[in-house]
């Protein structure tokens, strides 16, 4: 048993000796689909560039295995994108619309029972939902949006591993899904270095200020030793905001790169995302302390990496 | 005619309903504005001269002329509001109405006062009796955050997904803006349960211009004296006591045209009649109580009356308080706290609009001046940087309108940032939740000891929109706040520098 099954297996038991719901089984599958072992014969690591972020999503996942290595007929999937400011889809600072749409078309082509999208937004959440695109996209699609700015959808949870972080109330969908597709975007953050897989999931907690007031790098690194992780990540690198993130002043912030980074570990996925961003991935601490927990693997070069150009 | 008085319930029914919507859910019913708070007479009489206004305080006036006072059972919201609270009343009493005085001179004295404090920009008198503003604030002081609260708490009962019927933003009950409203809503309750609606013939200033005009009325409801017995049945109807049932009397400049009396007379002694009878009318109307409020010996009295309150009101204020607090940070649009303090009436419809509850009655502590009138507090929010709905629809213009996209770079207070009390000075970690948050990037982060990132703020380029205050996770001082400014002006966002870029498809890992 290596280091990351017997973190995966310790936080699993944790995780069910804790929660007041049956939620032990699809526990461990996601926290073994998130540690999917080498000689899968995919890439642990897949990046696209030169399209449109839904059609470099269709090549990523096609890459990976195709969305039904994923999911399977009837499951519950929540899809979380970073739909965290009142800006519109050109600002560059929520996820792009089409590509959340794309994800929740394969999802349902797939067999998924329901794809629930939310975010515990910084802006007013319902400008937030209304003028990022998403809800529209969302509805198109055939997904569901859930609210997410009150106390009452969140449940506290117990993170085991965790240093500082040891305890946090999580959204009820993200308990209750079977299937976690992280959707972030790549963006400059002026308090965490960069925004990508791991910090998007300050969206599906509820008090973010303790994260801010208590090690923001730890905490971000603790949240990703719960139990329940994401069974994907897919960050979207199209419109870029190299500074003066997360919210940004003005479209001058962003740079075109036209990128897609898709991936089962989340520290990967942000070491290359810190590339792009032009950032030491050194720098942003919290990579770095996920890698410790085991998260994931800092180290790209021992990756199999997948490169494609459209 | 029964059906008068079924017709006026459903119309009243309606608007309260209309009200109730705005006040509780404005961003799903605020359209229904156009038909409520628009057809309202202060707001029209006490905010910026408009045709729009002139034209809903002569149609307001005609009406009353042709029908009496219709405006105070089917329009007023504190009108609707009382009429719930007399419904409340059976509950605990079968007794019927009294008679009451005229009670004209008070009347006109406490209207004159009021009147008076406003043309001196002194608002809290009008913001207390005027009935629109009243109303307002027990929509938005009270119902809206009882929604709210059962949402916040109960919100499994609306189902998981986006129910936008259901929600509303959360709306806190503050300690002393919600005592001073329960008081005054008590008070009203108690006049209410002892008197019927006896505020709109001695408080309210809307109705003391209007019984002017009502005691004319072309329709008006009249005594047979031919058939009554005075029996004093219809009196027990009357919510203003304006029958005097021994006199065989009704004083129309009191009554509210509510019909409740119509069909209770099984003589048919009471009756509705057209100006084309007015012969017949005056005659069966002889009273002195239905003479006009300026008629002798009464009116001579109200008239000097109410000039010597008027002055009172107008010079006395400035002597207790002569400007308001210049410590609130005010709703966008607003402009200076002197401009602003004259015209608010305080009807709470941004306090109900705000989509972040950031717009918050001021507190007793920030002076009499600025008493109940809306102030920015950002422990729930911010003010968002794309909404502009409150200067959108302040009836009077306190507020006034701002372009979406003028508001975006208009600076209603500035950043104060204190260093000794911030995260990354007191615990040596990054957290930068002020940055991230600031719109204009007044709040930036910049390298610090130990490759930690620290705030720097640029107060020129600061907007005051609360984002770095709200999300500061600092307590129970903030380390990062917004102040107020003394006027609110537009910033310039420095010009920077195009990002060079990037070769297409090369991977950087």
């Amino acid at each position: 048993m290596d280091r990351r099954k017997f973190i995966a297996l310790l936080s699993t038991i944790a995780a069910s000796y804790n929660l007041k719901f049956p939620l032990t089984l699809a526990a461990e599958e996601t926290a073994s689909a998130a540690v999917a072992p080498a000689g899968t014969g995919f890439p642990d690591l897949v990046g696209v560039a030169g399209g449109t972020p839904a059609a470099m999503f269709d090549r990523a996942i096609a890459a990976a295995g195709g969305i039904e290595r994923f999911v399977k007929q009837g499951q519950k999937v929540l899809v979380k994108p970073n739909i965290g400011w009142d800006k519109k889809p050109e600002e560059g600072a929520n996820t792009s619309p089409e590509l959340v749409k794309r994800i929740i078309e394969l999802c349902l082509k797939a067999g998924a029972a329901e794809v629930r999208v939310f975010d515990n937004t910084c802006n007013h959440w319902q400008a937030c939902y209304g003028n990022s695109g998403i809800e529209t996209a969302v509805k198109e699609a055939g997904g569901k949006m859930l609210m997410a700015h009150e106390e009452s959808y969140y449940t506290p949870v117990d993170v085991p591993a965790g240093k500082v972080l040891k305890k946090t109330a999580v959204h009820q969908a993200w308990l209750d899904s079977d299937v976690i597709i992280n959707v972030p975007i790549l963006k400059h953050h002026g308090g965490a270095r960069m925004t990508a897989a791991m910090k998007n999931l300050m969206g599906v907690i509820f008090d973010r200020r303790y994260y801010h007031s208590n090690d923001l790098h730890q905490c971000i690194a603790d949240f990703t030793t719960i139990a329940k992780k994401p069974t994907l990540n897919v960050v979207d690198a199209y419109n870029v905001m190299m500074r003066n993130g997360p919210r940004g002043v003005s479209t001058d912030d962003l740079v075109n790169r036209k990128m897609l980074l898709l991936s089962t570990d989340m520290v990967a996925i942000d070491t290359a995302a810190a590339k792009i961003l032009e950032v030491f991935p050194q720098e942003v601490a919290y990579i770095g302390k996920a890698a410790e927990h085991g998260t994931g693997s800092n180290a790209l070069d021992k990756l199999r990496i997948e490169r494609l150009t459209m | 005619m029964p059906y008068l008085k079924r017709i006026r319930q459903l119309l009243a029914l309606a608007m309260f309903t209309a009200f109730v919507l705005i006040f509780v859910r404005f961003d799903s019913f605020g359209s229904l504005l156009a038909a409520t708070g628009l057809v309202q007479f202060a707001p029209a009489l006490t905010g910026p001269f408009m045709w729009s206004s002139v034209a809903v305080i002569v149609g307001i006036l005609l009406l009353t002329a042709v029908f009496g006072r219709v405006y105070c059972s089917f329009i007023c919201p504190l009108g609707l509001i009382q009429d719930l609270m007399l419904r409340l009343r059976r509950l605990f009493s079968k007794a019927g109405y009294h008679s009451l005085p005229a009670l004209a001179w008070l009347h006109a004295v406490i209207a004159a006062l009021v009147g008076g404090t406003w043309l001196a920009g002194y608002m809290l008198p009008t913001a207390m009796f005027e009935p629109f503003a009243a109303g307002g604030r027990i929509f938005a002081g009270i119902f809206q955050p009882l929604a709210a609260f059962l949402f916040k708490y109960k919100s499994s009962f609306f189902g998981d997904s986006v129910n936008w019927l259901g929600m509303a933003s959360f709306k806190p009950f503050d300690m002393a803006g919600t005592a001073i409203l329960v008081g005054m809503t008590l008070l009203l309750f108690f006049l209410c349960l002892r008197w019927g609606r006896v505020y709109c013939n001695s408080l309210c200033p809307v109705g003391a211009i209007l019984r002017l005009v009502a005691g004319h009325s072309l329709v008006k409801i009249v005594i047979d004296t031919e058939k009554c017995v005075s029996c004093g049945v219809c009196a027990k109807t009357c919510k203003t006591g304006c029958i005097d049932a021994a006199a065989r009397t009704i004083d129309n400049s009191r009554c509210i045209a509510c019909f409740n009396c119509l069909d209770t007379c099984r003589l048919n002694g009471i009756i509705l009649k057209s100006g084309s009878d007015r012969h017949a009318a005056s005659s069966s109307n002889s009273g002195t109580e239905t003479k006009p409020l300026l008629s002798a010996p009464n009116g001579r009295r109200a008239f000097i009356g109410g000039l010597a309150a008027a002055a009172t009101g107008y010079f006395l204020p400035g002597k207790l308080q002569s400007a308001p607090s210049a410590d609130t940070i005010l709703p966008p649009g607003a402009g200076n706290h002197k401009d602003f303090s004259s015209r608010c009436i305080s009807c709470h419809l941004c306090v109900a609009a705000c989509p972040s509850s950031v717009i918050r009655p001021s507190s007793p502590g920030t002076g009499l001046r600025s008493l109940q009138q809306p102030s920015l507090v950002f422990d729930l929010g911010m003010c968002e940087q794309n909404c502009n709905l409150c200067s959108q629809i302040c009836p009077v213009m306190a507020i006034k309108p701002i372009m979406a996209e003028h508001k975006k770079f208009l600076k209603i207070g500035e950043v104060v940032y204190k260093q000794n009390l911030c995260v990354v000075e007191t615990n040596g970690t990054d957290c930068g939740a002020c940055a991230e948050h600031c719109p204009t990037q007044a709040v930036r982060m910049v390298p610090y000891r130990n490759n930690l990132m620290i705030p720097q703020t640029d107060p020129s380029i600061c907007i005051g929109c609360g984002s770095c205050e709200h999300i500061c996770p600092v307590r129970p001082a903030k380390a990062i706040i917004v102040k107020a400014v003394a006027e609110q002006t537009t910033i310039t966002l420095p010009e920077q520098k195009k990002l060079a870029p990037k070769a297409e498809n090369e991977f950087p890992f």
